[in-house]
């Protein structure tokens, strides 16, 4: 035990005098600072926010051609307040031709051909992804036809105006989980745990293999036992992830709370922030327990190494399992569906649940057993995998040569169990 | 302190690796641990030090099952190795923290060592910023940070210049005095002659011979002559002109003759003939196997 403290402190003291780790952590830290006290220096972020400023020279010119006789006034000034202020309408007498020309040179941003109250053609120099402005135009042109057909059917103006307004009252009660609220802590929350996992899983492959490479293994071997030099590696770096993991969330909130009402009103930030006690606590939990599956599969495979080259070669099926884990879930949590019996399944094996419980606790309502099995089977699984990848270790820091193959790790565990 | 090894076999998979290696290493004493590559030396110091088990028999130690909890073993590895990217200083102290020493008591070791080998300007440097032969001595140093009661030195020589060699050589010789057992594995045997009293060869997986190399050497017949001159091709001559019906066998070694002769008990009479030679004859011995002599011998080859 003795010597499982002494490796577990000197592991953790070399994240702690590796530059690069801390660096890397105080950066983050003062760039959660940064961002979440913006507002307060800044001290406009709400007007900002509520209507963001396009300036003068940046407004989009429009030019709408009606053809057929329409009340061109009318039309302008309906695409006009479609629009809204970034937009400066204007009508133009000219035909397609011409039109295609003042966008070509640029004297307008785009332009509208209406040829009939139900056609239209949309001429644009640029087409960007988020261009919406053909959708606009298509409510604008709908909506008037309807107001003429109903005017037309000999409903008054008022009385059309008032059916083509006309809106649902309605009030939406949730058992359950409100997927809009939760579904962007869930998604950040799954891209820590996807990140901390796979990087401090590799930590530990990295120093085991770099301690065989540098011989310094020959050392180790005979001065402490194989399984205090993988528990103490395992779980120094365990603690020292979270320890990175928990300045940043306590640095997050610890900021957020200091400029707190520079953010009301602001959706993002405050659905990340309103996230629930229970489901960070147990985002921590499944941090835990999930970064002993994979640390100690990382610690025997880093073990098996003869080179720190060999390495990427002998990790990659843990990572193929740990990259598929998690294209599962974030489909799952992208497309809603948190229940489907691939979500149910991957919530029970440990080498998935971790992700894919969290996703479901914290999007979608899952029975308590459901939860205590997956916890419990994930917390054997850690003895389980604990014991299997300490058995690789021991053979694995001794073997010098070839990279093993799958089969050869299976040998080694064959050949132990007996 | 006595360490008896007994009967220990061991097999990997299939392999059959060590088969009966029995020796005994004496406190105050070197014990030579001698053997081809991959006759098992390491694997018997691994099951020494309980890296893992022996299939079969047991390691004592003053007649007790050998803890390594309670004993503190400092081995050089024949692949050195270290953190070459930690200083020298932490890194002596995380090793003796291993083996149970406290933080203090492995500063005071790690300074007395370092001075000793004249290394304490470095103390505080990275391992991989030393030259090659420095970078031996800090591994001495992390051998012996635990003041160890068993050492087991794996080529302790080998990358050093004859300064250093000498350095260290002063260490083995301390250790010896101060009553450690020391176990010492080389292909140099210059260096085991001049340590060990006693030497075990292995030779795949056996111990092939073992006992103190004056015994050893004394085994041997001592129908070998060896006899040194300025005028060697004179006594050659006059050799085989007069008692060649004595020679079994004639041929030069070094600055002399060997002759291996019939029967030892004809060593008088070649004194007393050569008595009648003109030439100058410097030394009349009778020649003794050197260690590489019975090192091949027993292991079936060249080294």
């Amino acid at each position: 035990m003795k010597q499982f403290f002494t490796i577990f402190k000197f592991e953790l003291s070399g994240y702690f005098k590796n530059k690069f780790f801390v660096g890397f952590t105080f950066a983050v830290v003062i760039l959660i600072g940064v961002g979440l006290s913006f507002p307060s220096i800044k001290g406009k972020f709400k007007d900002e926010s509520a209507k963001p400023s396009v300036s003068e020279g940046k407004k989009t010119k429009v030019a709408v051609v009606v053809q057929d006789g329409m009340d061109e006034a009318s039309v302008v000034s309906i695409f006009e307040s479609a629009f809204g202020e970034e937009y400066i309408v204007k009508a133009l007498n000219t035909d397609e031709k011409g039109l295609i020309k003042k966008v070509k040179t640029g004297k307008f941003d785009k332009g509208f051909l209406i040829n009939s109250p139900l056609s239209y053609k949309y001429v644009t120099d640029t087409k960007s992804i988020s261009d919406s402005d053909a959708y606009i135009a298509d409510e604008v042109l709908i909506q008037i036809y309807r107001l003429s057909a109903l005017t037309g059917a000999g409903v008054s103006p008022v009385d059309a105006e008032k059916i083509m307004t006309a809106s649902v009252d309605s009030e939406i009660v949730i058992t359950g989980k409100d997927q809009t609220q939760s579904f962007l802590y869930t998604y950040i929350i799954i891209l820590l745990l996807y990140m901390s996992l796979m990087l401090y899983g590799q930590f530990v492959a990295q120093s085991v293999a770099s301690e065989k490479s540098s011989r310094a293994m020959e050392l180790l071997i005979t001065s402490a036992k194989p399984t205090s030099l993988m528990f103490g590696k395992v779980l120094g770096s365990g603690f020292a992830g979270l320890l990175q993991l928990a300045l940043m969330l306590f640095a997050s909130f610890g900021f957020y709370s200091l400029n707190k009402e520079h953010w009301q009103g602001n959706e993002f930030v405050e659905s990340i922030f309103g996230m629930p006690l229970e489901i960070l606590l147990y985002a921590i939990l499944v941090f835990i327990l999930g970064f002993f599956v994979y640390a100690f599969m990382y610690g025997a495979l880093g073990s098996l190494a003869t080179r720190p080259e060999d390495l990427n070669t002998l990790i990659m099926p843990v990572t193929f399992i740990f990259i598929a884990a998690f294209g599962i879930v974030i489909s799952a949590i992208t497309g809603g569906n948190l229940d489907s019996p691939l979500m149910i399944a991957c919530s029970y094996i440990p080498f998935t649940s971790p992700m894919a419980m969290f996703a479901r606790i914290a999007m979608s309502t899952v029975p308590k057993y459901q939860i205590i099995i997956s916890v419990a089977i994930l917390f054997v699984s850690e003895f389980i995998v604990g014991y299997l990848s300490a058995v690789v270790y021991k053979t694995g820091v001794l073997m010098y040569g070839n990279t093993p193959k799958l089969k050869d790790i299976f040998k080694i565990l064959k050949i132990k169990s007996r | 302190m006595v360490l008896e090894v007994k009967e220990i076999t061991k097999s990997f998979g299939e392999k059959q690796v060590l088969s009966g290696v029995s020796f005994e290493a004496q406190g105050g004493k070197a014990l030579g641990l001698l053997g081809r590559n991959g006759a098992g030396k390491t694997t018997t110091i691994r099951i020494i030090m309980q890296v893992f088990n022996a299939n079969s028999g047991e390691v004592l130690l003053d007649g007790k099952p050998l803890d390594t909890d309670k004993v503190s073993i400092g081995y050089m590895p024949e692949e050195r190795g270290l953190y070459p990217k930690k200083s020298i200083m932490e890194q002596l102290i995380y090793f003796a923290n291993l083996k149970g020493v406290s933080t203090s008591q492995a500063k005071e070791n790690a300074i007395k060592l370092l001075e000793k080998l004249e290394m304490t300007e470095y103390k505080n440097a990275k391992l991989n910023t030393l030259s090659k032969g420095n970078q031996q001595k800090i591994q001495l140093v992390a051998t012996l940070v635990c003041n160890p009661d068993i050492v087991i030195l794996d080529e302790p020589f080998s990358g050093l210049d004859p300064v250093n060699a000498m350095l260290l050589k002063d260490i083995v010789k301390e250790l010896i005095a101060d009553g450690k057992i020391v176990l010492f594995s080389s292909h140099q045997m210059n260096y085991i002659e001049e340590f060990c009293d006693d030497i075990v060869i292995l030779n795949k997986g056996k111990v092939a011979v073992s006992g103190s190399i004056k015994e050893i050497k004394r085994g041997y017949e001592r129908n070998k002559i060896y006899i040194s001159s300025q005028e060697i091709e004179q006594v050659q001559n006059f050799i085989t002109s007069n008692i060649s019906s004595l020679i079994k066998n004639i041929s030069q070694k070094d600055d002399g003759l060997l002759l291996e002769l019939n029967r030892e008990d004809d060593k008088p009479q070649v004194l007393r003939t050569l008595a009648d030679c003109s030439a100058d004859i410097d030394e009349f011995k009778v020649y003794e196997p050197s260690l590489n002599d019975i090192f091949v011998d027993f292991t079936e080859g060249a080294i």
